[in-house]
Parts: structure tokens; sequence; C-alpha cells
């Protein structure tokens, strides 16, 4: 019995093609680079950056919003969109397996989200007259991979609970700000102490303390760790219930 | 040959049976010596002297062997479990002996595995394969229930097309004292399940089984639900079996062992084949049937094995050859006719049988000079290369715990080797089996226990109403469900257990196509092309377009393109890695008739690859002119199947049909006649 074409294959011509998407969509990549760059630009004054915790959360806070950004508004209405056109369900009586078709997707989203981390960074890092070093320049791709893959989670999470393409886009921008709100109101610490604590432990907060680890590592400690550890528990929860969940065909 | 289809002279030949009255010499036999013929496309293109030949692609040199069409054996019962070889030996010893004769295959079969049924029938076919059967009927008529003999029919049309319904073929135990609740269930719920999966209908009328009046209820059943009709008739006794047979127009009358005049005469003067089978006489030492008296009397005779474990266990067609020369009287020439064009005759089969221009080039090449030597030789192997229609025996596992007997005596292994010819085609296994496959969501039945076949090369409609299971049935094909019962089969591989490797063999265009709209055409083929392991470079998926006329679009989004240009990119897409069989969900749906003329064309040329095509449509324009079968299903279950112009023919006169019908009876009318009429979802 011949086989299927080889998975390395298939896999190729797929992530291939989803980047060709990615970089045809440039509109979501904007979209997704304005609101940290807006963020850096406001906050680039003294009183700003102390309110916000100092300059390296300020970069963390913008980078976790880019990524919120394109894992909420980007991957999951993608996929949504996809899955209501029927684009979906034409790739999988393809040979690839189900896990190549979505893993394509997760892979090309993580380096558009990688691209725009160290975007977000090195502008951040000029404007604040910050100057990281390569290793830290290394550990904010790790730090992306990490955050990426939350809100990548998060929005697969979205995409699996609800079925249709307008819904997801609905709760995904509701989503969206509210975690918006969250760190910036939250962490400032004008909500009190309650919802401060709630906003540091947040998706947002916690992948915003991750970078602001990495970028002043005299700082790294037992808070930073436990936010790696929340950031892979909201990995593990959400990513099971988005996969757990999800339909390739729209209700 | 200047087609562009390969093709394979077969030379050399020291005497050449065609069985084609204006070839050769004239006689029944169309005989020539030193002759040659050349095969294009699995049928005979040319015949005449080897010295004449025309050039080919490929040659095959006989060395002077004989050459006869193969054989085509019209009554078998191949699917059944157990043995009766105590039976056999009981009876012949002389000693009573009351070993249960059907009833215990019944008992054996209800209890076997549909696995260790399979195994049974693919060890009996190969049998009959390797002996130089190329084409033959299987019936069913071991289970006698609805849902065996379902089953039964199931597993024969796994094996060939010609599949009979017997579910008269024995009183079951359980209504031995209820001849009329079993009559009702055979014309009722079991001719409902069985039909769709039958081409013929048989009933056993004689002593012990069921009788005239039986017999005729459920033949007339079963005729209104297109069935043709067989009867095994006068085997025992002398009875009105053969007189009713050809009264209702059978296509054969089997047995015959006990005749009267008016019986010969009554035959002579019918189209109703009469169908010997020595086989039987043979091996329970019984009068032979009189062959010699039908055949002056002027009856077409057909000859076959009866392959069945209680009286005639026998998978040899020259046997049965040997038998009807040496014991019926019948001429070497006259029996060999018997077993190949006769039985093409009993099965109303005009392309089988003989080696005529056209004919399907299913021959044998004998060990011998002389065709004579098919009875001349019993027992001898000499059938050593032969060229089969029968699809190859599905490859079911070893059941070393089924119930089973070993080959018949005097039966070739299962494993002995068949030589296939040249670019000839060697067998036609078929690209898409699907047997029993029952598809549900929650407890909403769509597809219950439907059974499709398509061979290389064909085209099969599956037409049914809103809802009717069509989509299920495609969907459980492309591995995008999950059927709860049944096979699915693609190229031989289980589609179930291997879906990527049977995915990997099919092209598909969905109903509702979409592709991402960021893409140009032309990645989107490259994509697809990487999907089934074929990488294009930009400019080879520019050609691929360039195909059907898309080239220029090559670098536009798919969503600007008009419902035709879509429809073939779709096909384009379907097609990158010219798949063996290629699912078309409504592919003309919304179409121009100029779009939908184009797209016809392309799919006749896909078929011309040898590509089986399974297409879903609502119009029954197209299922006529493109469609060599049409399978009509609704709420999940086959109704009928069979070309277009046979079903119109078979429900020509069905009351369903006829109460729908406005002038001469269309597919249409064949349609809405059996699916009824009211408005769906």
């Amino acid at each position: 019995m011949s086989e299927a074409p080889a998975t390395r294959v298939m896999l190729g011509a797929l992530v291939r093609a989803d980047l060709l998407v990615l970089l045809k969509g440039r509109r979501s990549i904007v979209v997704g680079l304005l609101l940290p760059l807006w963020i850096l630009f406001i906050t680039n004054g003294h009183k700003g950056t102390r309110t916000m915790g100092g300059a390296y959360y300020i970069i963390g806070i913008a980078v976790a919003y880019g990524l919120a950004t394109f894992g909420l508004m980007g991957y999951a209405t993608r996929v949504a969109r996809d899955r209501d056109t029927g684009v979906l369900q034409r790739l999988r009586v393809t040979p690839a397996p189900a896990w190549a078709v979505m893993g394509s997707r997760l892979l090309a989203q993580s380096v558009a989200n990688l691209v725009v981390s160290l975007v977000v960074v090195a502008v951040g890092a000029t404007m604040h007259h910050l100057h990281p070093s390569l290793g830290q320049y290394l550990l904010v791709l790790l730090a992306s991979t990490l955050g990426g893959a939350v809100f990548l989670a998060i929005g697969q999470a979205v995409v699996g609970l609800v079925r249709s393409a307008d819904a997801v886009n609905a709760v995904g921008r509701l989503l969206l700000v509210a975690l918006i709100f969250l760190g910036l109101f939250g962490a400032s610490g004008v909500l009190g102490a309650t919802w401060e604590s709630i906003s540091r432990w947040s998706p947002v907060g916690c992948v915003m303390t991750v970078y602001a680890g990495v970028l002043d590592l005299s700082a790294w400690g037992s808070t930073q760790w436990l936010a790696v550890l929340a950031c892979a528990g909201y990995v593990g929860v959400t990513g099971s219930l988005g996969v757990r969940w999800f339909r390739w065909q729209s209700a | 040959m200047t087609s562009s289809v390969a093709s394979t002279l077969v030379t050399n030949v020291g005497e050449l049976t065609t069985n084609d009255p204006t070839l050769g010499d004239g006689s029944a036999q169309g005989r020539l010596t030193a002759a040659a013929f050349a095969v294009e496309g699995g049928r005979v293109a040319w015949v005449g002297p080897a010295d004449a030949a025309p050039a080919c692609d490929t040659r095959l040199d006989v060395d002077g062997a004989a050459v006869v069409p193969g054989f085509v054996d019209a009554h078998t019962h191949l699917v059944f479990a157990g043995e009766r070889s105590d039976e056999f030996e009981a009876r012949l010893a002389g000693r009573p002996y009351d070993g249960g004769g059907i009833a215990r295959t019944v008992a054996a079969t209800r209890a076997a595995s549909t696995e260790q049924l399979r195994h049974g029938v693919a060890a009996r076919v190969r049998a009959l394969r390797a002996g130089g059967v190329t084409t033959l009927e299987v019936k069913s008529g071991y289970e006698l229930t609805s849902e065996g003999e379902a089953r039964d029919l199931r597993l024969a049309r796994e094996v060939t097309e010609q599949v009979t319904w017997l579910g008269a073929h024995a009183l079951p135990p359980e209504f031995a004292h209820d001849r009329a609740g079993y009559l009702a269930l055979l014309t009722g719920e079991m001719l409902e399940r069985c039909a769709p999966l039958a081409r013929w209908a048989d009933v056993f009328c004689d002593v012990g089984a069921f009788d005239l009046d039986e017999t005729r209820v459920v033949l007339e059943a079963a005729r209104t639900r297109g069935l043709g009709l067989r009867v095994h008739a006068n085997q025992l006794a002398h009875g009105g079996a053969v007189r009713l047979a050809v009264e209702l127009g059978a296509a054969s009358a089997d047995h015959l062992t006990h005749l009267d005049d008016d019986d010969v005469e009554a035959l002579a003067g019918s189209s109703t084949v009469a169908t010997l089978l020595p086989g039987a006489e043979f091996c329970t030492r019984s009068d032979y049937a009189p062959a010699r008296r039908l055949l002056d009397a002027g009856a077409t005779v057909a000859l076959s094995t009866d392959c069945n474990p209680g009286t005639s266990y026998v998978t040899s067609m020259a046997l049965v050859i040997a038998l009807a020369v040496r014991e019926m009287g019948l001429t070497c020439d006259e029996a060999l006719w018997a077993a190949t064009r006769g039985g093409a005759r009993a099965l109303h089969l005009d392309d089988v049988g003989h080696l005529g221009v056209g004919a399907r080039a299913d021959f044998l090449v004998l060990d011998a000079p002389r065709a004579a030597h098919l009875a001349y030789r019993p027992g001898a192997d000499l059938v050593t290369t032969h060229v089969a229609t029968i699809p190859d025996a599905p490859d079911a596992p070893d059941a070393p715990d089924a119930p089973d007997a070993p080959d018949a005596p005097g039966a070739r292994r299962a494993d002995a080797p068949a030589h296939p010819v040249g670019t000839a085609q060697a067998s036609r296994g078929a690209t898409l089996a699907v047997c029993d496959l029952v598809v549900s969501y929650g407890d909403h039945v769509a597809v219950d226990g439907i059974d499709l076949s398509i061979a290389p090369g064909e085209i099969l409609g599956l037409l049914g109403p809103n809802g009717a299971g069509k989509t299920s049935t495609l969907s459980a094909i492309e591995g995008l469900v999950r059927p709860r019962r049944g096979r699915v089969t693609v190229d031989g591989i289980d589609a179930l257990a291997h879906p990527s490797v049977a995915r990997a063999r099919l092209g598909v265009q969905l109903q509702a196509n979409s592709f991402s709209p960021e893409l140009t055409l032309a990645q989107i083929v490259r994509l697809f092309g990487g999907l089934y392991g074929v990488r294009l470079s930009a400019e080879e998926a520019v050609g691929r377009l360039g195909e059907v006329g898309l080239g220029e679009e090559a670098g536009r989004g798919w969503k600007h393109l008009s419902g035709g240009q879509q429809q073939r990119l779709s096909l384009v897409v379907a097609m990158v890695h010219r798949p063996s069989l290629l699912l078309l969900d409504e592919p003309t749906a919304g179409l121009d008739p100029q779009a939908r003329r184009q797209l016809w064309g392309r799919i006749d040329r896909v078929r011309a690859t040898g590509a089986g095509v399974l297409l879903t449509t609502h119009s029954m324009e197209e299922a006529q002119s493109v469609c060599d079968r049409v399978a009509i299903i609704d709420h999940g279950r086959l109704l009928a199947e069979g070309p277009p112009h046979v079903l119109v023919e078979r429900y020509r006169d069905d009351e369903r049909v006829r109460a729908v019908a406005r002038g001469a009876v269309t597919l249409e009318d064949v349609f809405i006649g059996l699916t009824g009429s009211d408005l769906r979802e």
C-alpha cells in the first residue's frame, strides 16, 4: 500500500500558504502594531511611565496587547471565518491530518507574533532609552513565544466555544477590550488593590510581568517565575478547551 | 492501432474460438486457426489471421496455444459458511443420512461473522478465477432473514454485478409451520431490503421447496421491483416450474433434470435459457438433465458450476464441460459454447462469452493446441493465462476460526497465479466499494445500509431528494464523518482504517468550495498540489490553470471569479494529483448551460484517464447524459441502481412510476415514482 504524501511536504505547503495569507492580510498586522505603538507613544514621559510601573512594564504591556490583538482578533477571527466559508472543510478532505492544518496556522501566527514583539521591544527600548543586550532580545523571543501561546490558546478557546464567525468576532473584541482595561487600569492601582491583584494575574498581567522581567533581569524573581507558570496554565486550560470543543464546521 | 489507448496484440494463436459466427469458419464457434486478435481499452478491437495483424503497442505470443473466451458461470451459491462433506459421503455410500441439508448451511451462515463469510467467498472466487471463470453470478439464500439476505447480497456485490436474491431457497426453521408468514416476509420487508442490492430474483420451485403458486407470487413481486427473474426448476421432480419460468419471461431456468416434452418445447420456443448444472448431478449421483434433447429442440443451453456446499461443491468449469460432454451428450464445441456464450445469454450480457470485435477482452490461453482438450483431459489445469472481468476477491484476512471448508476437490489452489496480459485489463477491481454504510447523527440515521461500487473509468450518479443522504454518503467516503457501521474502500485502501492514504487517492469537489480569499489561483493550486505531494512551480501551477482557460486569471483571487470559473478552479484543484476517484457534489449547481456542458466534457475526459467518478446531482438530464450508472437513494436507503436506460426500462411498468409519468417514461419519472412527489426540507 503506497502511503499518503509525506507530512513534511504537506506541512510545508500549508505553512507557506498561511504565511502568505498573513502577509496579504497586512491590515491585521498594522492593527496589531498600532495599539502597542500607541501605548508606547502616550507613555513616553516620566510621569506616565512611573504610574505604570516603569519603562520595562510599559514595554511589557505594549507587547502583551499586541499579542492579545493578534490572538483574539487575528487568529480567532480568521479561523472562524475560514470555518464559516468552508475553507477548513476543503482542507480536511485532503490527506493532510487535522493537526497539520491547525498547526500550520498556529506556526504562521507565532512567526508574526515574534516579529511584532521584536519591533515593539526595539521601538520601546529606543523611546525609553534602554539598551537591551543580545541575550535579552533572545529572551524576548522566548517570552514572545510564551506570551503568543497564551493569547493563541485563548483565541482557540473562543473559536472552539463560539460557533459563528460573527459571534467570534464580537466575543473577541469584548474580550480584548476587557483585557486592555484590566491591564491599564488594574495595573495602575486606580481600581484598588483587589483589581490590581486580579490584573497582575490576568493573562495580560502575567505576560507583561514576564516581559518586564526579561528586559530587567535584575528584577527577575519568584513573581516572574509564578507569572511564567500562570502563562503555562492559561495555555494548558484554554488550549484544551479550544481543542476539545473545536468544530470544523460552523453551526 | 492508431488510437491513443495502449493496445496489445495476442498473436500466434493455434486455435481461436470467438463464439462469433461472423468470424473465422462461420460456425457458432467462429473459429480461426493461426490467428491473432488485438485488445484495446480492455475490449477486442480486431480479430483475424496472424499474418494480417495490425501493429500494436505490446504483443503477446501464445506460441500456438488455443484461446477461448473466458467462462461465464451463471449459477453459483458462493456466500455460505460450513461444509457438508459428511452428507456427501453418506449419500454416495448409500447410507441413510439426514444431516440437515440446506438448513444446516443456513444455521452455519447465520452464525458466521461477515468477515468469515467474506473470507469464504474470496477463496471460492479465487478458485473459480484460477479455473478460467471471468464472469460469474452469485446468489444469496443461506440466511433467509431480511438482514441476513441483505448481508449476503452485499458480499456478493463485492465480487460481481450479477447478484441474485434467493430468499425463496428454503423455508427457514422459524417459519416451518407458517409458510404464509414467510411468503409475506419474502414479498414484503425482505424484498424491500434486498431488491436494491440485486439484479436478479430466483426461487427454488420444487418438491420440498416452494410450489408453483408461491413461486409465482414471489417472482411477480420481484419483477415489480425491477428484478430480472431466474428459477430453480425441475431439479428433484417434474413439475410446472419450467413452464412458469417461460410464462414469466425468466432469463433462465436452472437444473432441469426432470423435463417432459412440453417443457423442452416451451424452452425451445422461448428466450429463457436452460442452465444445466451437471456438477450437482455428478455429486448427488443423479440422472443428468436432457441436454441433447434441449439442444436438438433448439433451446439455448448454458452450463454452470452450481457451486454450493450441499450438492455441488464444484469450482471447475473445465470439469463441468467434461461432464457435459461425457455424460450429457454434448459435443466439445457445444459444451464450450454453453459454458461461455450460453452463460452470458443466461445473464443477458452481450459483451462477454465471446471474442467478437467490441467484446470484453476476457479470454483464456490454454495449455493445449485445441479447445477440445478441456473435455479430453478432465482434471488437467489447462488455463495458463486469463484476463478476468471479475473484480479481485476482497483481501479478506485469514479467519482460522471460520467454520469453512477447504477448496473443493479438483479446484486449483486459490493462490494459483493468473497472468495478466500486457496492457489488457487483468482485473476490474473497484475504485470505490461502499458496503453496508450506516451514518447517523445522534438518533437520526442519515445513511442506512448503502452499498455502492464504482469501476475504473465509470461515472456513478448518486440521486436523491434533499436530505436523502447523498452528502452524508460522500462525507463518509471523504472521511469527514465517521460511519456507525460499514466499509469504505478506495482503490483497495480501507478508508476508515487509513483515511489519509485513501484521501490521497480522492479528488474532491465539495458542494460549496471555498479557498482563502487572500491567495491567488496559482497559490491555491500550489497549496493543494503540496497537500497531495505534487510539488508545482509557479509556472506549472499557471500551466494547470491554463488547461481550463484560467491561465490569465492565475494572479487573481478566487472570489473575483464567476461561478463557472470557480467550478473550473475547483476541478483543477480536485484533479491536481490525478486521483483514482473523483467525488463531485452537485458540480453544476448554479451554472449556465454553456458552463454545464463544458464541465460535462471535462468530467468525461477525467473518466477517460481511468478515474472513477461519483457525482451527486439534482439534474436528471445531467444524470442521463453523463452517468454510466445511477443510484437512487432516499431516507438513507438505496432504492434502485443501474444504467439510466436500464432503470427506465426496469420501472417502465411500475405503478408508482406510471402514476407520475407524462408520456414516455423518463429517468425523472422513475426518480419521482420511487422517491415520491412530496416536497423535502
